[in-house]
Formats: C-alpha cells, structure tokens, sequence
C-alpha cells in the first residue's frame, strides 16, 4: 500500500554526564536507571559524580 | 396428445427460438476496443456491460460499500481486541511478578477495566469545574487505593506505575467496547450512515490505541517518556536546592538567579504521577507572590511540524480534563499576573511512549529561553515561578 506507515522501533539509552567534568557516557538503558540518578565517581576526573542526564529512545535503523 | 407432451413440445419450441435468436445476435464482432468505445452502440453485450453494473450500484451501492468499510473496521476491531488483550495480559504478569500478591488479582482487576465517570450535569455549567475536579479526584483516590490494596509491601513507585497501566487497559477496554457498539449496530441495522464516522475516527482511534499500547511496556521499566519533558527541564534547574512538597506528588524548591527569587514547581519523580499544580500554585502564591508565570509543556504537533520544535507563547500551558487549567487561570487572573507558555512539539504516541531523542535534546535550549523570559519580563528583586508540566516517570529532581 503506498500509505503504509514504516513500524518504528526504539533502542532505549541513558547518558551519563560527569557534574563536575562534564564527560558524558552514552550507554544502553538498564531498569532502574532514572533522570538525574546519582552513578558512580568520574573515571575521567575521579572527584566528580556521574549524573543520568538524559534517557532516550533513538530509532533503530 | 397428452397434456404432457404438448407442455414439452412448447418448451422445446421455445429453446428453438432462444437459440435462434441468440444466434442472430453478432457477437463475433464483439472486440475490446469495439465493447468500449463509444461510437459503436449496436452491440448488445456492450449495452449489458454498462447498463447492469450501473443498475447494480444504484440498487446495491451502499450495501457493497457497507461490506467494504465494514472488513476494515473488522480489522481496526480486531487489532483493538487483540491490544486490550496483550496489556491486559502484560498487567496481570507484571502485578503477579513484582509484587506477588497472596491471591490471584485477575478479578479485581477486570472489575478496574470497567470502571466509568458521570460526569456532571451540565444542563446549568455554573460552578460545574468543582464538580468535575471532585469527581476526577475521587476516581483517582480510589484507583490509587484500590492498587494499594493489591500487595501490602507496594512502594509508591510501583503504586503509580501500575495506577498508570491500569488507565491504559481501561482506556483501550473502552475504545474496543465503543467502536464494536457502534460497529455491531451499523450492522443489525445495516445503517451506513451510522458507519461513516467511524470509518473516519478510525485512523485517529488507532493511532491512539497503538501509543498506549507502546506506553505500557514504558510504564513497566520506569522510562521517561515525551510528556515528562516539562518536569525533566525544571527537574534540571531544581538540582542542589532543597525540594519541599507542596501537594499531592507535587515539590517546589526556590533559587535566587540575577537578583530574583525563582521558585520551580513539578511532580515527584520518579513516579509516575502528573501532581497537583493548581493547588500547589495557590499555595505558593499564598507565600511568595510571584510576579510572573513560566509552564513548559508538551504539546500535540500539528502535520508536518518536527518533532521536539519548541514554540513560545501565553496562557496556561497544562492539558488534561481542564480543571487544573482552569484554577491555574483563576489564580493568575485574580492578581492580575501574566501567564508565559513554552512547549516542545510532539506527536500523541511521542508524548505517551519512551521520549524520542530529539525531544529530549530540546531540554537545554528551552532552559536558556526561560531564563530569557524571566530576565525580559521581570526586574530585579521580583520573583518567577517556573511549572514543569506533565507525566514525570523516569524523571527525578
């Protein structure tokens, strides 16, 4: 049919940024995950708290 | 001669003169082009080809077209059992899973699918809104204490996640029980008027049953979704300030920025819950006296537009029955206080389902936008308060 809608599928992710640093993580959602959920220190900076700023679903292509 | 035999004579004698007859007929001449074109009208079959469908459709034309719309609402029918049916099912293992009830709650919570509202009646509409929001709230008091009742160790998390799953099954049990009503009776009464505008709602009904579809399995693992853009951006700029509740699943915290007072409203995340604002805002307004109001919001697209496109304006940005609306507009009136309206452009299943990236990459910029409006409409020592509007799962502050 010419008007048949293409069916879209979502991947969900959640991003994690550094409060302090600003480092960002993109990683696939996990249960439990929520926005501004307090993770685990900086990696990178190792004094700054790893923050869930966004969560997200993207278009599987 | 027998009766008989002369009855069987004449029959004879007539298949004679048909086939006869039906000889002399010049059906050798008979060609496609000839049969359609439209100098050519000697040939007979030519004459049946148009004349019979044209007395079948005058005859029959809407019963033909009442079977053709009728398979495909069957379809759109069908679809609607087997959604009310999957989210049920998907329910009633998601209760017995996390919350592993001592009994079966599988009759308790088809009772909840058939749950309705009066609402009021609006033969004399003054004072009605009170009404509605007593009615809206007593269904959702008894929803929510009806949920609890399930398991005795039930967070309030869970309480509103599933508060929130039960909706949607009662939303697409209404939609299938609708649309067969009016399917099944178009039928009886082979009415097509009557099936009409269902044919045209059903697109628009669809689209509405596959989001909530979609939404459960959002509801079920805590994601944010489109709507919760609202309190995902104040939820941002309540960050590091001391969050006190106001109402029901409803916090506020204030900041100073460039010499104002800000206070910032939203629901309580995570949970899955919209709050009370208009309550909340008469009470803040009670303390501190804002000179202006900021809302965010989410807002239906219109064809065409994109996704996550943000759009500046006035009045209360707030959806839902209207009530809270209406009591935020009565506040804002009554002190002559002026209302700012930001909202993020979506689509119905966008504001229902897992939020799209685009929507969620729209959040800093909005931000910018409400300190700007702020910075142009108040001076220094005058307060804002900012509202983040919406369903706010998945979204702490």
């Amino acid at each position: 049919m010419i008007f048949r809608k293409k069916k879209e599928v979502l991947d969900s992710y959640s991003i994690e940024q550094c409060v302090s640093c600003n480092k960002t993580n993109k990683r696939k959602f996990k249960e439990g995950d929520f926005i501004f959920k307090t993770m685990e220190k900086c990696t990178s900076c190792a004094n700054g708290q790893m923050m869930i700023s966004k969560i997200f679903g993207e278009l599987v292509k | 001669m027998s009766n008989n035999c002369l009855k069987r004579f004449n029959f004879l004698k007539d298949l004679i003169w048909q086939k006869k007859f039906f000889l002399l007929l010049d059906f050798n001449a008979t060609s496609l082009d000839k049969l359609f074109s439209s100098s050519d009208n000697s040939n007979p079959l030519m004459w049946m080809v148009w004349i019979i469908p044209i007395f079948i459709f005058m005859l029959y034309g809407q019963r033909i077209q009442l079977y053709i719309t009728s398979s495909d609402i069957n379809k759109g029918l069908e679809k609607l059992k087997s959604y009310r049916d999957d989210t049920r099912k998907e329910l009633i293992d998601y209760i017995k899973t996390t919350l592993k009830p001592s009994e079966d709650p599988t009759s308790k919570l088809d009772r909840f699918f058939e749950y309705f509202t009066i609402m009021p009646s609006d033969m004399d509409p003054n004072g009605i809104v009170p009404k509605i929001r007593h009615i809206m709230r007593t269904r959702e008091d008894s929803t929510r204490d009806q949920v609890k009742s399930l398991s005795q160790n039930i967070s309030h998390l869970e309480i509103s996640k599933i508060t929130n799953i039960l909706e949607a099954v009662a939303t697409l049990q209404l939609f299938y029980k609708m649309v067969r009503h009016f399917f099944l009776t178009a039928k009886k009464q082979n009415n097509f008027p009557l099936i009409l505008p269902l044919q045209m709602m059903m697109p628009f009904i669809m689209e509405e049953a596959e989001a909530l579809k979609i939404a459960v399995s959002a509801f079920k693992q805590g994601q944010p979704i489109g709507d919760g853009i609202g309190p995902m951006i104040v939820g941002k700029m309540m960050l590091d300030t001391e969050k006190k509740s106001i109402a029901l699943e409803t916090v506020w915290s204030e900041k100073d920025f460039e010499g104002r007072k800000l206070c910032f409203m939203k629901a309580e995340g995570p949970a899955a819950t919209v709050g009370r604002p208009a309550d909340a805002l008469e009470k803040i307004f009670a303390e501190k006296k804002p000179n202006i109001i900021v809302m965010v919001d989410a807002a239906l697209k219109l064809e065409g537009e994109d996704t996550g496109s943000i759009a500046q304006g006035f009045g209360a940005a707030i959806g839902g029955i209207g009530t809270e609306r209406f009591q935020i507009e009565e506040v804002a009136t009554k002190h002559n206080i002026p209302i700012y309206a930001i909202v993020i452009k979506q689509s119905i299943k966008e504001a229902i389902t897992l939020m799209k990236k685009e929507i969620a990459d729209s959040s800093d910029i909005v931000s910018s936008q409400i300190y700007d409006i702020i910075r142009a409409n108040t001076s220094k020592d005058q307060s804002a308060l900012v509202i983040g509007v919406g369903n706010t799962i998945g979204v702490a502050q």
